[in-house]
């Protein structure tokens, strides 16, 4: 499994000069700054210095960009715990239990939990990328729509146990996203839902939707508020603390385990990837957790399952790009860009004929791990004195950040438009106890799973005995049933039992 | 005990979700009433419907159709203001141009908010408004409209 003559190259790659490493910590902090600042994307931060890399060789170039993709993974995180800001769709889940921990003067912890949870899910990403590059490229090659629409599915009805008390509004919610999701242009070239209105044709922009729905939202309902952290002892930075949320991620090692694992498998599936591996974990932890209610309320533990999954999902992704040549997101999308720059074409040749390459990036990536908890730690206090601001320059700060963003992605004037009408919508539906974060993740996945439904549709001709030749289908619907009726199915034989022994 | 009070806003919340649904579907079967156009919509709009029509009974049922649960939480009025603010903002960029707009925003916020420390507000809006606008226009490939900056 593990080619020993390569793994001598790859360290003779890196360490016989120093110029592969000049340029990761250069990318670990444009990634951080990128993830951090709400609107601007890891993506967007990799194109922009992509034309850097053809200056460099191969080697160099992937460690410059995998540093921007590891800096920007855990940077999409601070703004997610400081502001209920997700960075990244791939940070959604950071937001529920980090806001609130926030919120309650535990900035400090909250941001050390998120970043021992990257620090260790980028270190058991790559592990795992290691040890199982080749079955990984052999499994993933065995995906098709049919289990992407599978794992779609399972993310999205799994919300409806976010909001336990508001079942039916947190469906409806998720539901209703997805439609919106599905708006503009079909994969047959139909558009529906676009009131004649040419920017909608390739549908709503989802982020500047989600920055509307997250962000402006909730900054509406905090704007009587003085500080995020109202009691004034509590805004403090302490260093002490954020070790002390350092430490914390690593009481939970089950936690941290169950997310990198859901990390890597889901990461690598095309398209899917950290959107939905992070509220997998996040939703199974709590699932399983002894007091699932605690969740949204500021439990740690709902941390360490959203950044131990999308920091793990950055290898599951790489795992695509390497041994089949396609990216799972933006990100890889820009790295693919960067192979072509240096004529190389990722693939099941690539891995066999370049192993020494692949095994070096791993391997930088390892490095990669321990200058990110460095600049990690350096980075957090100056950040997190964001809670000693008063609301009423931090509101209009950050909604001033979100419009020019959104602008930032669109190229135009529907960004902030977008992000104003989903504020709107996002204030109305948190107002009347709907489940906001549904609705985004509906938003995310609806027309992703429309190009799935579809695919397997044509594939199939319609025959629904199809879906039963799909051993891994089968196997993401068992995990879903199980998922959702497991407990009660357990609750209910302890239920049948009792009687018979009493 | 959770007290209730009178809101028709659940309600037209409620509605405005199942109106939105009802027009989406019948705005695709317009476009292709084909089953590839279909595939996801239909069966999902009717879920969205038939959840829609099990709240509406639920709440029948417990008499709270026209109220919702006393939570505390700050009346919608409010924060009305803000909403305002905001959407002016938004409206106004392309004719104010980013630079002038954020930093009337971020003024008129601050004044809105009660801070009445005239330099601090005059100097934070006029610093952050044109170093935000000037950072994006900048770090972005599109050319953004501005009123005194460069674009």
């Amino acid at each position: 499994m593990i080619d020993l003559a390569a793994v001598e190259q790859a360290l003779a790659l890196l360490f016989t000069n120093f110029s592969p490493w000049m340029v990761v910590v250069p990318g670990i902090i444009i990634g951080l700054i990128f993830g951090a600042t709400p609107g601007l994307q890891i993506s967007m931060a990799m194109a922009i210095f992509l034309p850097m890399t053809l200056y460099m060789d191969f080697v160099q170039a992937m460690l410059f960009l995998t540093a921007i993709f590891t800096g920007g993974s855990f940077g999409s995180g601070i703004p997610a715990i400081l502001m209920n800001i997700p960075g990244t769709s791939s940070a959604i889940a950071t937001a529920f239990d980090g806001y609130p921990m926030a919120r309650q003067g535990k900035h400090n912890q909250a941001l050390g939990v998120a970043l021992a949870s990257s620090v260790i899910g980028v270190l058991m990403g790559y592990l795992i990328l290691f040890l199982m590059i080749q079955p990984l490229s052999f499994m993933v090659l065995k995906l098709g729509p049919a289990e992407m629409f599978a794992v779609i599915l399972w993310g999205m009805t799994l919300i409806a146990t976010l909001r336990g008390e508001h079942m039916l509004k947190g469906l409806m919610a998720g539901f209703v996203g997805m439609l919106v999701g599905t708006i503009g242009f079909n994969e047959l070239g139909m558009a529906r839902g676009t009131m004649g209105q040419t920017f909608l044709l390739d549908g709503v922009p989802v982020i500047p939707a989600m920055m509307g729905m997250f962000a402006a939202s909730e900054l509406f309902k905090l704007a009587n508020k003085g500080y995020i952290v109202e009691s004034e002892a509590s805004r403090k930075v302490k260093i002490s603390e954020i070790f002390q949320g350092f430490k914390m991620a690593v009481t939970y090692p089950w936690v941290l385990i169950r997310g990198g694992f859901i990390g890597v498998f889901v990461g690598a599936v095309p398209g899917v990837g950290s959107s939905v591996s992070n509220l997998l974990s996040y939703v199974e932890t709590q699932r399983r957790d002894k007091d699932p209610s605690s969740f949204g309320k500021g439990n740690p533990k709902g941390v360490v399952a959203s950044e131990s999954a999308n920091s793990t999902s950055e290898a599951g992704s790489m795992a695509t790009l390497l041994a089949l040549g396609i990216p799972g997101g933006g990100a890889t999308a820009v790295m693919l860009a960067a192979f072509a720059m240096h004529n190389i074409t990722g693939g099941p040749q690539f891995i066999r004929q370049q192993t020494d390459v692949v095994y070096a990036i791993i391997f930088a990536n390892f490095a990669q791990v321990f200058l990110l908890m460095v600049i990690g730690l350096l980075f957090i206090p100056l950040l997190a004195n964001i809670v000693k601001v008063p609301m009423r320059y931090l509101i209009p700060s950050v909604l001033v950040l979100a419009v020019m963003g959104s602008f930032g992605l669109t190229g135009n004037m529907t960004g902030p438009a977008t992000v104003l009408t989903f504020a709107v919508v996002g204030w109305l539906l948190r107002h009347y106890g709907y489940s906001v974060p549904a609705a985004v993740i509906g938003m995310l996945l609806g027309a992703m799973a429309e190009k799935s439904l579809l695919h397997s549709y044509q594939i199939s001709g319609g025959n629904l005995a199809y879906v039963l030749e799909r051993p891994v289908t089968l196997i993401i619907l068992a995990l879903l049933l199980i998922s959702l009726f497991g407990q009660h199915l357990v609750n209910w034989f302890r239920r049948r039992r009792q009687p018979l022994g009493a | 005990m959770t007290t209730h009070k009178r809101d028709y806003g659940d309600l037209l919340v409620l509605m405005a979700l199942a109106g939105f649904t009802l027009w989406y579907l019948m705005d695709a079967i317009r476009v292709s009433s084909a089953i590839q156009n279909l595939l996801l919509i239909l069966p999902l709009s009717l879920v969205v419907l038939a959840i829609v029509l099990l709240e509406v009974a639920i709440r029948l049922k417990q008499g709270t159709l026209l109220t919702r649960p006393d939570d505390g939480g700050e009346p919608l009025h409010r924060t009305l203001p803000v909403v305002g603010l905001f959407a002016a903002y938004v409206i106004s960029l392309e004719t104010l141009g980013f630079d002038v707009a954020t930093v009337l925003f971020v003024a008129l916020f601050l004044l809105l908010k009660g801070e009445r420390n005239w330099l601090l507000l005059g100097g934070y809006s006029l610093a952050f408004g044109f170093g935000t606008a000037f950072f994006f226009a900048e770090m972005l490939p599109y050319p953004m409209h501005m009123l005194v900056l460069p674009d």
